[in-house]
């Protein structure tokens, strides 16, 4: 049962991992940098993911979760921002729509989406399981772990390009 | 600063690799609570919003 939980988590990640790629296509094939707002709701998508990253390699705990929830509202908040900057009729859209809604729409799906499947998740933990202290992970879990890595470590790395230690320009 | 922010999450991530569970948690907690930050900063001051 904790077994299954873990894959779950590990989906969620690569599901994570795809939607940042997919920004990054954004990026560079539509020549769109991000902007501040859109690099905070890739860091909360980043910070959902360390969360679970937690339950792969610890056992599925509440903290996690918790942590999980507390980072998808924190990215939740900031796409919710950027909708009600750009929402009004008159006011034009940031970037190029996908499937018909702006990126910043699509992200604030994504983090109700994360607090769903979170709560899913919640359903299916029995604290009966308890975590053991080190635990194996198996190659859904690793292979999560080296993708969401390589995409934080490659997200640096870009944004250094951009803006450098500094703030971003709006 | 934002470049930051995201090498704390990474940060983050490797001390989830070394097996460190209350240090990757302490990252993540105050990783997300300067991403608010930033957030407020990025609110009140660029956009100059009076709220």
């Amino acid at each position: 049962m904790v077994e299954w939980q873990k894959n779950l988590n590990a989906l969620i990640i690569v599901t994570i991992t795809g939607i940042l790629l997919g920004a990054y296509g954004v990026q560079f094939f539509g020549h769109e940098d991000p902007c501040p707002l859109c690099m905070l709701q890739r860091l909360g998508m980043m910070s959902v993911a360390a969360s679970l990253l937690l339950n792969i390699q610890f056992g599925i705990r509440m903290s996690h979760y918790a942590l999980a929830l507390l980072s998808s509202l924190m990215g939740g908040l900031v796409a919710l921002r950027q909708i009600s900057l750009h929402v009004c009729p008159g006011f034009p859209k940031f970037g190029f729509p996908v499937l018909g809604l702006s990126l910043y729409t699509w992200s604030f799906i994504v983090f109700v989406c994360c607090v769903l499947a979170v709560a899913l998740l919640l359903f299916l933990y029995d604290p009966k399981d308890k975590p053991e202290g080190d635990q194996a992970i198996n190659l859904w879990g690793k292979t999560a772990f080296v993708l969401i890595l390589l995409v934080t470590i490659a997200n640096i790395a870009t944004t250094f390009m951009q803006c450098g230690w500094g703030p971003c320009q709006d | 600063m934002m470049a930051a922010l995201f090498l704390v999450f990474t940060l983050a991530m490797f001390a989830i690799y070394a097996k460190q569970r209350r240090l990757a948690m302490s990252i993540i907690a105050i990783g997300i609570v300067l991403c608010l930050l930033m957030f407020w900063h990025h609110v009140t001051t660029i956009l100059d919003i009076n709220l």
